[in-house]
C-alpha cells in the first residue's frame, strides 16, 4: 500500500515537527533535536544510527548555536552558518521524510518554507574485501560491498571519463531501494539502454532486497535456466562490460552488481583471460569449453553406451565396463541419478556449513561413502569415476549460475539418454540449442557471436586473440563507438 | 518480434540453404549415381549442380524484381489470390510429402543401426515435436539454429572424410563418359532432385540485410553443396567400385562404419555418425516443416504459424508411415520425382518471371 505524506512545510517549525512525531511515532531510533539560531528556532531530525552525529554535532550544531551572531537574516543562515559541503535545500516534505530515512538529516528554520537536507550518511559497513566468489591468479583483488556509494566510486575509479553516467533510480515501494544504472554514453546500445530503464521502472514490487530481485523481475524469459544476465562482485568486470557497450545496475545493500546484455560465452570468461597473456588465456578457454560438454555429456552417454550401444565402443573397454558392473543390482540410470543426488547432497552440504565442517563433509561424502559404496555393491567404480570427472567439470566454469545451468541440461540430456539412447542425446542436445537460439538478453541473442556471426567479433570466443588484435568493441552489441584502437 | 525485420546476413542465407539440402538424401546418393551412370556420378554432379544453380539464379530473380516480398504475396500480386492460394496449398504439399519421406528413411535407418527395438512411431513422433519447437520460434529462431547447426555438422564430418581417404583407390572412379544419353538424363533427373530444398531461399530473401551479395552467396553455397556430393560419390567409388557401391542401399554409412583411425577410442563410428546424422536430417525437417507452415498460414490467413505448423503435426505423420517398407518410400519418391522437379524448379520461377515481365511490358506501354 502506498503511504501519503504531506508536501506542505509551513514557515513554522513547530507544525512541521509536530507532523513528523506524529508520522514517525513508535519509532526509538528517530532523534528530534530543537534549538535556537539566535532567535529564530529551529530543529534537525535524523537517524540514530543512519546519520553521523561527529558531522552534526562539530559542523552544524556548533556553528549555528555558537556563531549565530554573524547573521542578520534568516536567509544567510544557509551561506555563513552551516560548514557542510553537501546539502541542498528541499521544497517538499515528502522528500525530506525520504532522505531521513535513508540516512541524512534535514533542518527546519524558523520562516522558511523549506528544509535543508545535510549528507550526513554514515553507518557501519564492511570495507573492500576480496570477493569470495570470484577469485583471481591476477588482476585487482578489489570486490564491492553493501554500500552503493562505495561502489560507484570503485567504478569511477576505473572510468575516468565525463561520458561515464550513473543513473539514479530508486524501486521498492517500502525499502525505497537506491538503484544506479551505470553505462558509458557513447559507447552503449541505445536499444538496451532504453529497455533496462523501461523495464526497472516498471518494477511494482514492494522491496529489493538484492540485485537478484531486479534481475529476476527485468529478465526476457523466465522459463529458461540459463542465467540472462551476469551477476559479479569485481569492478573491474563491470569496467570491462561497461567498455563493450553493456550496462551494469548496482542495487544499494548488496555487493553484486548486474551487467547487461549477456551472452553465453561471455559466461565462460574470466577477467584473468584479459590480464595474462593470450596464448595460455586460449588454452584456458578451450578447456573450459571442452569440460562443459564433459560435464554434460558424460553420464548420459554412459548410460547410452551400456545400455543400448554397446557395440560402440572398443571389446576390450565393453567387457572392462561390464565386468565392473557385475553385481550391480540398478540399471545403468538408476545408478546415474543415485550418484546425481548424492553429489547434489555434497555440494549444498558444503556451501551451507561453516567451512572448518565443510572439509569434514568432503571427506565423510566423498572418500569414504564412494568407497564404500563400491564395496558394498551398490554403484559401479566406473559409475564413481564419470560422476567425479562431471563434478570436477562442472566446476571449472568461472559463472556459478550457468554452471547449475547446465546441471539442470545434464539431468535432462539423462532421461533423454535412458529413454531412446544416442538418438534421445541428439533430440535433446538439439532441444537444447533451439532453446538457447531462442533466448535474448536485451533483444541480443544470447548465443552471440556465434549466431549472425561477425569475423572481428571470433577473436574473442574460443580463444582470445593478442589484445593488440581488440581493434573493435564486439560488434554484435551493436555500440556507438566502435573503435578501441587505433 | 523485437529484432529488426531485415536479419538475415551473408552466413545465415548460405548455411540456411546448405542445411536445408543436404539431408538423408546424402546416404543413398552414391547408390542412386551408380545405379544410373557407373562412374560418371560426380560428372553428372557438376552439371545437375548448375542447372539447380541457374533455377536458384531464377528464383533470386523473381524475388529481385517483385522488392523482396514474400513467395506467397508475389503469387498473389501475379496470378490473383484464388490461384495463388491453390499454388501455395501444392507447394505446402510437396513439401510436406518430401520432408515425410526423408523422414521414413531417416527412421528406418535409425532403426537399423541405433535403436532396433523403438518403435517407428516413437521415433518419428519426438522428432516432429521438436522440430515444432523450433518453429515455434519464429524464422528467427529458425535462421540462427541454421547458422549454429551449420558449424556443428560440417567441422567433424569433414574430419570424418578425410580420415576415411585412407585405403581407397583412386583408379576406380575411371572410367568415363561411357553411357547412353537416356542414362545421362535419367542421372540428373536423380541428381537433381538431390539437391531439393534449396527452395528454402524464397522463405529466406526478403529477410536479407543487404541484397547485393545474395547472388555471390546462393552460388557459393551451391558449391559447397555440389562439392560435398562429389566428395562423397567418389569415396564410395573409390572404396566399393561402381558394382558394389549400386548394390548397396546406403552407401555413406557402409563407407563411414569402415573407417579405422588409428589409435581412436570409438571402434565402431556409425553409432556415432548417426547421431550426428539426426541434426543433418533435423534441419532439412524443419525448414522445409517452416516453409510450408509458412505457406499454409498465408493460404488460411492464419495470424501465426503456431497454429498451422500444429495443423501440419498430424499430416506428416501419417504420411510418414504411409509406405510399408523402405522400398516402397523410394518408389514413392521416385514416382514423384519428375513432377515435383518441374513444378518447384521451373514452372513457377518461370511463371512468376513471365508475368511479372508483361505486366511491366504493359505499364511501360
Amino acid at each position: 500500500m502506498k503511504e501519503i505524506i504531506r508536501d506542505l512545510i509551513t514557515p513554522k517549525v513547530e507544525d512541521n515537527i509536530s507532523y513528523l512525531k506524529e508520522l514517525l511515532n513508535d519509532t526509538s531510533d528517530i532523534i528530534f533535536r530543537e534549538f535556537n539560531i539566535a532567535n529564530w528556532k529551529s530543529a534537525i531530525v535524523y537517524i540514530d544510527g543512519l546519520a553521523d552525529k561527529v558531522i552534526l554535532d562539530n559542523f552544524v550544531l556548533e556553528s549555528v548555536m555558537l556563531k549565530s551572531e554573524r547573521v542578520e537574516n534568516v536567509m544567510q543562515i544557509k551561506d555563513n552558518l552551516l560548514t557542510v559541503s553537501d546539502m541542498r535545500e528541499v521544497l517538499k516534505l515528502s522528500e525530506g521524510v525520504n532522505a531521513v530515512l535513508s540516512g541524512d538529516t534535514i533542518m527546519f528554520i524558523e520562516g522558511i518554507p523549506a528544509l535543508y537536507v545535510i549528507a550526513s550518511r554514515a553507518w557501519p559497513n564492511r570495507g573492500v574485501t576480496e570477493p569470495s566468489g570470484e577469485t583471481v591468479i591476477r588482476g585487482g583483488r578489489d570486490g564491492f560491498t553493501e554500500t552503493i556509494r562505495f561502489n560507484t566510486a570503485l567504478i569511477r575509479r576505473r572510468i575516468r571519463d565525463t561520458r561515464l553516467k550513473i543513473k539514479p533510480k530508486t524501486v521498492g515501494t517500502r525499502s525505497k531501494t537506491d538503484v544506479a544504472i551505470i553505462y558509458i554514453e557513447d559507447i552503449v546500445n541505445k536499444d538496451v539502454l532504453q529497455k533496462v530503464q523501461e523495464r526497472i521502472e516498471a518494477i511494482k514490487i514492494d522491496a529489493v532486497l538484492d540485485s537478484g530481485y531486479i534481475e529476476q523481475l527485468i529478465e526476457d524469459e523466465k522459463w529458461s535456466p540459463f542465467p540472462q544476465m551476469q551477476s559479479t562482485e569485481k569492478p573491474d568486470v563491470v569496467a570491462a562490460g561497461l567498455y563493450e557497450g553493456r550496462v551494469a545496475i548496482i542495487v544499494d545493500n548488496t555487493p553484486f552488481a548486474i551487467i547487461v546484455p549477456t551472452t553465453l560465452p561471455s559466461l565462460f570468461q574470466t577477467p584473468d583471460d584479459y590480464y595474462q597473456r593470450w596464448m595460455n588465456s586460449s588454452l584456458l578457454r578451450l578447456i573450459r569449453f571442452f569440460a562443459i560438454v564433459l560435464a554434460l555429456l558424460l553420464p548420459s552417454l554412459y548410460i547410452a553406451v551400456t545400455s543400448f550401444h554397446t557395440s560402440i565402443i572398443p571389446t576390450k573397454l565393453a567387457y572392462s565396463i561390464a565386468a565392473s558392473r557385475e553385481g550391480v543390482p540398478f540399471p545403468a540410470f538408476v545408478e546415474t541419478i543415485i550418484m546425481e543426488i548424492s553429489l547434489a547432497f555434497l555440494i549444498e552440504a558444503v556451501v551451507r556449513l561453516p567451512k572448518a565442517i565443510g572439509s569434514t563433509i568432503g571427506i565423510v561424502g566423498g572418500l569414504i561413502l564412494g568407497q564404500s559404496a563400491v564395496s558394498a555393491g551398490i554403484v559401479s567404480p566406473i559409475m564413481i569415476i564419470i560422476v567425479s570427472i562431471t563434478a570436477i567439470a562442472s566446476f571449472i566454469t568461472p559463472n556459478y549460475e550457468v554452471s547449475s545451468a547446465f546441471r539442470l541440461s545434464r539431468l535432462f540430456l539423462i532421461i533423454c539418454s535412458s529413454i531412446i539412447g544416442l538418438y534421445g542425446i541428439a533430440l535433446g542436445l538439439i532441444i537444447l540449442l533451439i532453446h538457447l537460439v531462442k533466448l535474448k538478453s536485451f533483444g541480443i541473442p544470447y548465443l552471440s557471436p556465434f549466431v549472425h556471426p561477425h569475423k572481428r567479433d571470433m577473436k574473442d570466443t574460443f580463444i582470445r586473440a593478442p589484445i593488440s588484435a581488440f581493434k573493435t568493441r564486439p560488434e554484435f552489441m551493436e555500440p556507438k563507438d566502435k573503435i578501441r584502437q587505433d | 518480434m523485437n529484432e529488426k525485420l531485415e536479419f538475415v546476413g551473408k552466413y545465415g542465407l548460405f548455411s540456411t540453404i546448405v542445411v536445408t539440402v543436404i539431408g538423408v538424401g546424402v546416404f543413398s546418393y552414391p547408390n542412386v549415381m551408380a545405379s544410373d551412370v557407373g562412374t560418371d556420378g560426380w560428372l553428372v554432379t557438376i552439371v545437375a549442380g548448375f542447372i539447380c544453380f541457374m533455377s536458384l539464379y531464377l528464383m533470386y530473380k523473381v524475388v529481385d524484381k517483385n522488392g523482396y516480398i514474400t513467395l506467397y504475396e508475389i503469387m498473389e500480386n501475379t496470378v490473383g489470390k484464388l490461384l495463388s492460394k491453390i499454388l501455395a496449398l501444392i507447394l505446402a504439399g510437396y513439401f510436406i510429402i518430401e520432408v515425410s519421406i526423408g523422414m521414413r528413411i531417416f527412421v528406418e535407418v535409425i532403426k537399423m543401426y541405433l535403436l532396433e527395438q523403438t518403435p517407428t512411431e516413437f521415433i518419428l513422433v519426438v522428432m516432429i515435436f521438436t522440430g515444432l519447437y523450433l518453429v515455434r520460434g519464429e524464422i528467427t529462431a529458425l535462421v540462427k539454429f541454421n547458422e549454429i547447426s551449420f558449424v556443428i555438422m560440417f567441422v567433424p564430418i569433414i574430419i570424418v572424410l578425410v580420415f576415411s581417404t585412407r585405403g581407397g583407390d583412386i583408379s576406380n572412379v575411371l572410367p568415363i563418359l561411357q553411357h547412353s544419353p537416356k542414362e545421362y538424363f535419367s542421372g540428373l533427373i536423380d541428381s537433381a532432385y538431390s539437391f531439393a530444398g534449396f527452395e528454402i531461399a524464397f522463405l529466406i530473401l526478403p529477410f536479407m540485410k543487404e541484397k547485393k551479395i545474395i547472388k555471390k552467396t546462393i552460388m557459393e553455397s551451391m558449391i559447397f553443396i555440389t562439392i560435398f556430393y562429389i566428395l562423397v560419390v567418389i569415396l564410395c567409388l573409390m572404396f566399393f567400385t561402381k558394382d558394389h557401391t549400386r548394390d548397396l542401399l546406403w552407401p555413406t554409412i557402409t563407407l563411414i562404419r569402415a573407417i579405422v583411425i588409428p589409435g581412436s577410442f570409438i571402434e565402431r563410428w556409425e553409432g556415432i555418425v548417426m547421431t550426428l546424422w539426426v541434426l543433418f536430417y533435423f534441419t532439412t525437417f524443419v525448414n522445409f516443416y517452416y516453409f510450408s507452415g509458412e505457406l499454409v498460414k498465408k493460404a488460411f490467413r492464419l495470424n501465426d504459424i503456431k497454429i498451422s505448423s500444429l495443423i501440419l503435426v498430424p499430416i506428416i505423420y501419417l504420411t510418414a508411415l504411409y509406405p510399408q517398407n523402405i522400398a516402397e518410400v523410394y518408389s514413392m519418391s521416385k514416382k514423384s520425382t519428375p513432377f515435383f522437379i518441374t513444378f518447384s524448379f521451373i514452372f513457377i520461377p518461370v511463371i512468376l518471371l513471365i508475368i511479372k515481365g508483361n505486366r511491366k511490358k504493359g505499364e511501360g506501354m
